[in-house]
């Protein structure tokens, strides 16, 4: 059976010292990572050319097109643009989430709902009827696709855009169905 | 109470609670590789390598993952502070601490570390940083996890296949990266395998990506923010050194052997093949394609005589010499026509003989006469051929077969279709071509097809056919006889541009059909092509035959191992060293046999080396040849611990070489690595230790088994002492714990600069890491007071049975990252070993534990 005491004290110094080294070794790894992280700059080359925003020009600085700034009250500070139609079967089997997800739309957040169809809010005023009218979702009629061929050029639903009120930049465009819970969730961090 | 308290104390951190902690462990990681075959990594994972509390059919508790661990981390924590600290325990006790070091990282990594994914769709700039999600489903709908603090877009991916396969060689992104912060500027770089991007503390790492058709590339970078990345580096390294120290302190007489290990296996991995001087055109006497002729054949360049070596085997189903299997080639290659004649075919399985309709024709056929047979097969083959392989019933399998093996033949005699004399051109005709009169072959009429279109319409609107009008016409129709549209691009005889560079150290060569169909080709490649029609229309009276840019040495080496295989033919003096070690143990004969054997078997991986520019451990084929190799080695150095160790090794030699050949299944055995692998830095250290550890671990089985064979029947030892081989034996095993934790925790680091993750849970790693806690298990007995000396013996011998299923066994599941390695029909051997080998240990220790 094991005798419980404190070893003797040449043995804990000699333990405790080499201990303390390796305690040490780790956190000079640790701090030599952070530092190094820190001060790593990745071979810089001058960019090619800039990162283009969603109408493919080289600037950052973008403004939305007239129907969509009207309808986004002036304290909005993120604005997210959803493109979507009817006729779009990816489209309306992510659109259930999509309006469940909404309900907890982050503080400061606009949803723009563009439809390149006619009539889709009214598809859906059936299931938003008994609920309090959400202020932060907005519904936009492009039957003739004009709004939508300005912002996105070629067409490929659904699409959705993240815009930056204050910088006046998209900073994430995804093409293709979301996972919204996340995504929101995201975009509140 | 106190008493009490002491005794609880005592069981906590004694040996046993250790050994099955350990074995337990075992337990674990084994239940989650299985599962792994049934259900995906992540559920798996979630399932069995995390959490308290694991329920086993839902109904019963048992200690999870984390509580195996949090006990471990507990009992090794004691261990460091009570173990006494002396000059001689102190290896022991830096691989404890290291080992708990490792715990505590890993303990740190789940608390400061985050991966995801960026999927970076070719052009459009994204932040999104994502969980993966379920397979098969869009990028766009994986779980969102954050916003990167900077937008990467990746403008370009590159992909590139080795020539003629769809194993991915080279993959990267060329991306840019824009942080929020306006005040650093935005910069562009190249993201590549092994090579990851290190910004504002994130990681970025090439990780996968998707192609659709129609659609922009996706490139999938893999995103991992970690502070603690260096703590597993420098636990990895003191395990190792503890290891180490532990090992030399108690066994000096390894500190040579040891360093010798090291001095070996260090130059066997830096050895590269140095690429030879452009070779000088090769003097061709006759109509016949020397073995030394390069050709581009499933993506790797090679003499035509390997190519022969591989293909005429297949087609004709019967094995052959290497030079007669040569003149069958340059036969079908040169002189095509001889197939309406030749008989090739040979169909063994009769229920494939029968559903073909050839009963009773007499074996083998003409080519002409398995076609036929196939022909009313056409609709069943087209389906078979997209299912899984495993689906298949054998004579499903055997009739794919037959048809590949016909299609195989057709596409080597039509290599050189394009290039065959047509017809002859006179004069007018020739002017009209843009051509010179002569002979005149197809590849020459594409390459000139604008001016025979010019001519073929000027046909139509012409009312009488002139003489010109016919000989077209009869151009046109031989043209087309040969079926120029059917590609053809098996064997590629045409080297690429010299000047071709890295990253793509493996260009692609084209096959004559290639070069005849291509719109441009390099002043090269038409020198090539117009070399290679000469030599068909001169009937080999050409100057000479391009050989290219090539390192002459490799396709040398390799027609000579084709003559003389030093693998196969080392097998001749193990075996005889192997019985002169029983009869006549250390005398002049068997030294000279085992001398023998090693060298050859040396030769053998050299010219592998030599040939593939790698260290010859990247497949299983390679990996059991080297521990084959390490196994000898190892005999040879130590034989003279003990009288057994040599036949032991070389008994264990013998038999892994000769299951090598059971693994090498028709094909020339050197194939081309997947992107990953393609480094060999890694390959060098990894792969050689752990497979090092494999041998070292075989070694250790082997001299246990006859312990404890020798301990069950009294059989006396004639010149050295039990007593001092159980102690050698305990250094074989700490040698054998010492290269199989540090292979193993090298890979996890290698992982780590990959893929930005240490331990992903593959099967492989863990088979690898229930040997290391096997071996850890082995050691840990020793310590139990007292010794149970057959129980040690007995779990030291079952070691060949981990090695053999984390070996193998891991391959059968079918699953994970390491794919080198995935083989068929080897379920059955390796449970026949397994249940034989483990029968045999058990009753060895019974019937021991009773005469003592």
């Amino acid at each position: 059976m094991r005798r419980f005491s404190l070893p003797q004290n040449k043995f804990l110094s000699a333990r405790l010292s080499a201990l303390i080294f390796l305690v040490v070794l780790a956190a000079f790894a640790l701090f030599v990572d952070a530092f190094l992280q820190k001060r790593q700059i990745p071979e810089l080359r001058e960019a090619p050319f800039l990162v283009s925003d969603f109408s493919g020009n080289t600037s950052f600085d973008t403004a939305l097109p007239e129907e969509i700034s009207e309808m986004v009250p002036w304290d909005a500070e993120t604005i997210i643009l959803h493109f979507w139609a009817t006729w779009c079967p990816t489209c309306m089997a992510e659109m259930p989430e999509l309006l469940a997800a909404t309900e907890t739309l982050p503080e400061g957040t606009f949803l723009v709902m563009v439809s390149l169809d006619k009539a889709s809010p009214t598809m859906f005023y059936e299931s938003l009827k008994n609920k309090d009218i959400n202020h932060s979702i907005k519904w936009i009629d492009d039957e003739k696709w004009e709004v939508s061929r300005a912002v996105l050029g070629t067409i490929k639903l659904p699409v959705t855009l993240a815009y930056d009120v204050s910088s006046s930049r998209v900073f994430q465009r995804v093409d293709g169905p979301l996972e919204w819970v996340s995504f929101l969730t995201a975009l509140e961090k | 109470m106190k008493i009490a308290f002491s005794r609880v104390w005592g069981f906590v951190t004694g040996v046993p609670a250790v050994i099955f902690t350990l074995l337990w462990l075992m337990v674990l990681i084994t239940l989650g590789t299985l599962a792994q075959a049934t259900m995906p990594l992540v559920q798996a994972q979630q399932l069995y390598f995390s959490g308290f509390v694991l329920w086993l059919g839902g109904i019963i508790p048992v200690p999870g993952m984390a509580m195996t661990l949090a006990f471990l981390a507990f009992n090794l924590a004691v261990q460091t502070f009570m173990q006494p600290l002396t000059s001689k325990t102190f290896g022991s006790w830096l691989t404890h601490a290291g080992v708990l070091m490792l715990i505590l990282s890993g303990l740190a990594a789940t608390v400061a570390m985050q991966a995801g994914y960026v999927a970076g769709k070719e052009g459009v700039p994204t932040r999104l940083w994502q969980a993966e999600g379920d397979e098969g489903t869009a990028p766009s709908t994986w779980p969102t996890l954050g916003l990167l603090p900077f937008t990467v877009t990746v403008h370009t991916f590159h992909h590139v296949n080795h020539p003629g396969t769809t194993i991915p060689a080279y993959f990267a992104s060329d991306v840019t990266v824009t942080p929020e912060d306006p005040s650093s500027p935005p910069f562009s770089t190249r993201i590549e395998m092994n090579d990851p991007l290190r910004t504002q503390g994130y990681t970025l790492y090439q990780a996968s990506y998707i192609l659709m058709e129609g659609e922009p590339p996706i490139s999938i970078l893999s995103v991992v923010k970690d502070r603690t990345r260096l703590l597993p580096w420098l636990a990895t390294g003191v395990i190792g050194l503890g290891l180490l120290l532990h090992l030399l302190r108690r066994a000096r007489m390894l500190f040579l052997p040891a360093v010798f290990l090291f001095a070996v296996a260090g130059p066997v991995a830096v050895v590269r093949a140095e690429s030879a001087p452009a070779a000088s055109p090769t003097e061709v006497e006759r109509f016949y394609l020397p073995e030394e002729t390069p050709v581009q054949h499933q993506g790797r360049v090679k003499p035509l005589g390997t190519v022969a070596a591989v293909i005429v085997p297949f087609v004709t189903g019967q094995s052959m010499a290497p030079d007669e299997a040569m003149r069958t080639l340059n036969r079908w290659l040169l002189t095509p026509a001889v197939l309406s004649q030749e008989v090739v075919f040979t169909i063994k399985h009769p229920q494939t003989v029968a559903s073909l309709g050839l009963m009773g024709v007499p074996q083998p056929l003409q080519l002409s006469r398995v076609i036929e047979a196939l022909l009313p097969h056409q609709q069943e083959l087209e389906s078979l051929a997209v299912l899984p392989a495993a689906k298949l019933s054998a004579p499903q399998k055997e009739l794919l077969a037959v048809q590949e093996r016909a299609e195989v033949l057709l596409s080597v005699a039509r290599t050189f279709a394009m290039l065959a004399p047509l017809g002859s051109l006179d004069e007018a005709m020739a002017t009209a071509l843009g051509l010179q009169a002569g002979p005149v072959s197809a590849a020459m009429l594409l390459h000139r097809r604008g001016a025979l279109l010019t001519l073929t319409q000027a046909m139509a609107s012409g009312t009488v056919p002139t003489d010109q009008d016919k000989a077209v016409f009869k151009l046109v129709s031989t043209l087309k006889q040969i079926k120029p549209e059917q590609p053809n691009a098996l064997l590629r005889f045409l080297p690429p541009e010299s000047s071709e560079a890295p990253p793509l150290t493996n260009p692609e060569w084209l096959s004559p059909w290639q070069a005849a169909h291509a719109n441009s080709l390099t002043p090269e490649q038409r020198q090539a092509l117009n070399a290679w029609q000469a030599f068909i229309f001169h009937q080999g009276d050409a100057p000479y035959v391009p050989m290219g840019a090539l390192p002459h040495l490799r396709l040398h080496v390799e027609v000579m191992t084709l003559h003389y295989p030093p693998i196969t033919l080392s097998l001749i003096p193990l075996l005889f060293a192997f019985g002169f070690s029983f009869i006549r143990r250390g005398g002049f004969a068997s030294r000279l046999f085992e001398a023998l054997g090693f060298l050859t078997l040396a030769v053998g991986l050299l010219a592998r080396i030599i040939i593939l520019g790698r260290p010859p451990v990247a497949t299983l084929y390679e990996s059991v040849l080297f521990v084959a190799f390490v196994v000898l080695m190892m005999g040879m150095l130590f034989r003279k611990k003990h009288e057994m160790i040599m036949p032991a090794a070389l008994g264990l030699t013998v038999f892994l070489v000769a299951i090598s050949h059971g693994l090498t299944q028709g094909t020339d055995t050197m194939g081309m690595l997947m992107a990953v692998l393609n480094t060999n830095f890694w390959l060098a250290t990894h792969v050689l230790m752990i497979t090092g550890g494999y041998g070292a671990s075989l070694l250790t089985g082997g001299l246990a088994m006859i312990l404890l064979f020798r301990g069950a029947f009294g059989v006396l030892s004639r010149d050295i002492s039990d007593a001092r081989a159980h102690v050698f034996l305990r250094h074989l095993t700490t040698l054998s714990l010492l290269m199989v934790a540090v292979g193993t925790l090298l890979g996890g680091v290698w992982a780590a600069e990959s893929w930005g993750r240490f331990w992903g849970w593959d099967p492989k790693e863990n088979g690898a890491l229930v040997l290391t806690l096997w071996l850890a298990v082995c050691v840990h007995i020793r310590l139990l007071k007292p010794v149970p000396v057959p129980l040690w013996l007995a779990s030291c011998a079952l070691t060949p049975v981990i090695v053999a299923l984390s070996w193998f066994g891991v391959n059968l599941l079918g699953v994970g990252l390491h794919s080198y390695g995935f083989t068929s029909g080897l379920a059955t051997y390796l449970t026949l070993f397994c249940v034989s080998w483990s029968v045999f240990v058990s009753s060895f220790m019974a019937l021991m534990a009773r005469r003592t």
